[in-house]
């Protein structure tokens, strides 16, 4: 299928090493051959995304995994300020986040995330969302 | 001193002055000195005569004299009773005075209570004010209440946050090195790394049995129209994998639709149906579940064929983390009845259990019906109509 999303490059945000290892993992064993980036908190995701500083030659991710909580700049802050901006709102958000907090649920449609996910507490779970994604956004939604 | 020869000059003298005392004769040129006991004014009157009759004597003292004195008279017992009536004149005058004395101190006194009532009325009202100030404070603390209520809450999220991240770590990573590595492992390896993982679950299930607990009554979930028919067949759904494992059954006979939270509801009915059927040694583990409608509220009650609870502990099930099995005889992490208990009374009513060890355990709660679920919450305002009930005085 051309022009669907399989070559985009996918963005992980996420400060947790450990997640960032099994978030991989799960991708990995979902078979999906999409570079992945990984930045560990909210300002480093800003800048790969405008292409500031050291992500001058950083690829447009065709979709961006975003946990919440994180140190300096939050995944609310990053959600704003990316789909208050023109060129990068069409970018897909998905929040991946630890809390399913209806308080933070509402926040994040609220700025414009187009999907949340709670992290599963067993790695199977994990895969199974991983799945839901690859499925949905890298495989369904067509990118402009 | 004063002397006077005839009645009639002694009736004058007495009138225009003040005599403390009078020494009568009977015999008298124009009078009877009997007579003039009762003409003079009031003073003390001690007749002295030299006729000693029997009779006189005590018509004199019928007519009001102090004393009868025989003549001649001894000097000494003359001054003797003249003495003696001046001082009991004066214990007279000073009990007078004392009378006088004390209705004074009663009238100062009754004033004095005239002007504590308006004092004791601006005390009410200082009172009044100080409860009112009591009531602001209370419904201030009840502000910082809330406030603290929803800081715990956020505290219990950040705590579960924190505690469930490494938690999912070890959990993965001891995943990752049974799939990976499981086969490079004796069974022993393996043994270990099962245990880390079984321990990670506990832990696991335990923040979030405490998490619940923390939650409930504090998360403003929407009460709606709950019909428990279908939340306890979707229960059903939810553990048909453990009914089919140990061919349990659960029998729901005809429930109502009630008003609450839908979420502690379903929390309510798994925990008590799911008990039923994990502490049951039954061939066919059963549990029913019934409700008698009644006029103020329904009783529920979640009956099933397990073990039983021996009746020192009856009172403890409800206690938080209270076990009565070792954790190796049936698995959980000791908050389900808690939790339970919580539900219920948040709703507004009351738990308890009956039981026989070795044929089964009843579980009764009731729910009151719309309108009674929260009576008993508005002790903030008690203080509010004692304040009004004072200003009103």
């Amino acid at each position: 299928m051309e022009g669907t999303s399989r070559q985009y490059p996918i963005l992980l945000v996420e400060d947790n090493e450990d997640d960032v290892v099994i978030i991989r993992r799960a991708i990995e064993k979902r078979g999906i051959r999409n570079r992945l980036y990984v930045v560990p908190d909210g300002e480093e995701a800003l800048n790969f995304l405008r292409k500031e500083g050291k992500f001058r030659d950083a690829p447009r991710p065709g979709l961006v995994l975003l946990d919440l909580k994180m140190p300096k700049t939050d995944g609310f802050e990053v959600l704003k300020q990316v789909k208050n901006d023109n060129d990068l709102k069409i970018i897909p958000i998905v929040i991946l986040t630890s809390s399913g907090r209806a308080e933070d649920v509402r926040r994040a449609y609220t700025l414009g995330c187009n999907s949340y996910l709670v992290k599963p507490e067993k790695f199977e779970k994990l895969t199974e969302t991983v799945m839901e994604i690859d499925q949905y956004w890298l495989k369904t939604s067509r990118m402009p | 001193m004063d002397t006077a020869e005839t009645g009639r000059e002694a009736l004058e003298k007495s009138k225009a002055g003040f005599y403390n005392m009078a020494l009568l004769d009977i015999k008298l040129p124009d009078t009877d000195g009997t007579e003039l006991l009762k003409s003079l004014p009031k003073m003390a009157k001690i007749i002295v005569t030299g006729y000693p009759e029997l009779d006189n004597a005590v018509r004199s003292l019928n007519l009001g004299a102090d004393a009868y004195l025989m003549k001649p008279v001894d000097p000494r017992s003359l001054l003797g009773v003249v003495e003696e009536k001046l001082r009991e004149q004066e214990e007279a005058e000073k009990t007078s005075l004392e009378r006088v004395k004390n209705w004074i101190r009663t009238q100062v006194e009754r004033t004095r209570d005239l002007s504590m009532r308006k004092r004791s009325e601006e005390e009410m009202k200082h009172l009044i004010d100080i409860l009112d100030s009591y009531n602001r404070l209370l419904q201030e603390s009840n502000r910082s209440l809330e406030r603290a209520n929803a800081d715990l809450e956020n505290y219990a999220y950040a705590v579960s946050h924190d505690l469930k991240a490494p938690l999912r770590a070890i959990l993965s990573f001891s995943n990752f090195l049974l799939e990976d590595y499981g086969g490079k492992m004796d069974a022993t390896g393996r043994d270990y790394i099962e245990r880390i993982v079984k321990a990670a679950e506990n832990m696991n299930a335990f923040i979030n049995d405490l998490l619940i607990l923390s939650r409930i009554g504090r998360e403003s979930n929407t009460v709606e129209e709950v019909d428990l028919n279908n939340l306890l067949g979707e229960i059903m759904t939810d553990l048909e994998p453990l009914m089919v494992k140990r061919d349990s059954h659960v029998v729901v006979t005809d429930l109502p639709t009630i008003q609450a939270q839908r979420t502690w509801l379903k929390q309510l009915f798994t925990n008590l149906i799911d008990n039923g059927l994990k502490f049951n040694e039954s061939e066919t583990p059963r549990v029913e579940v019934r409700c008698d409608e009644r006029e103020k509220d329904n009783l529920f009650a979640v009956r099933d064929n397990g073990v039983g609870i021996e009746e020192q502990y009856l009172c403890r099930i409800f206690n938080l983390f209270e076990r009565l099995h070792a954790k190796e005889e049936y698995e959980g992490t000791g908050a389900g009845l808690a939790i339970c208990k919580r539900i219920v009374e948040n709703l507004g009513g009351r738990i308890w259990v009956e039981s026989t060890p070795g044929e089964g355990s009843t579980f009764l709660f009731t729910i009151p019906k719309k309108g009674l679920a929260y009576e008993g919450k508005e002790d903030g305002r008690n203080i509010t109509a004692i304040s009004d009930t004072l200003s009103r005085r």
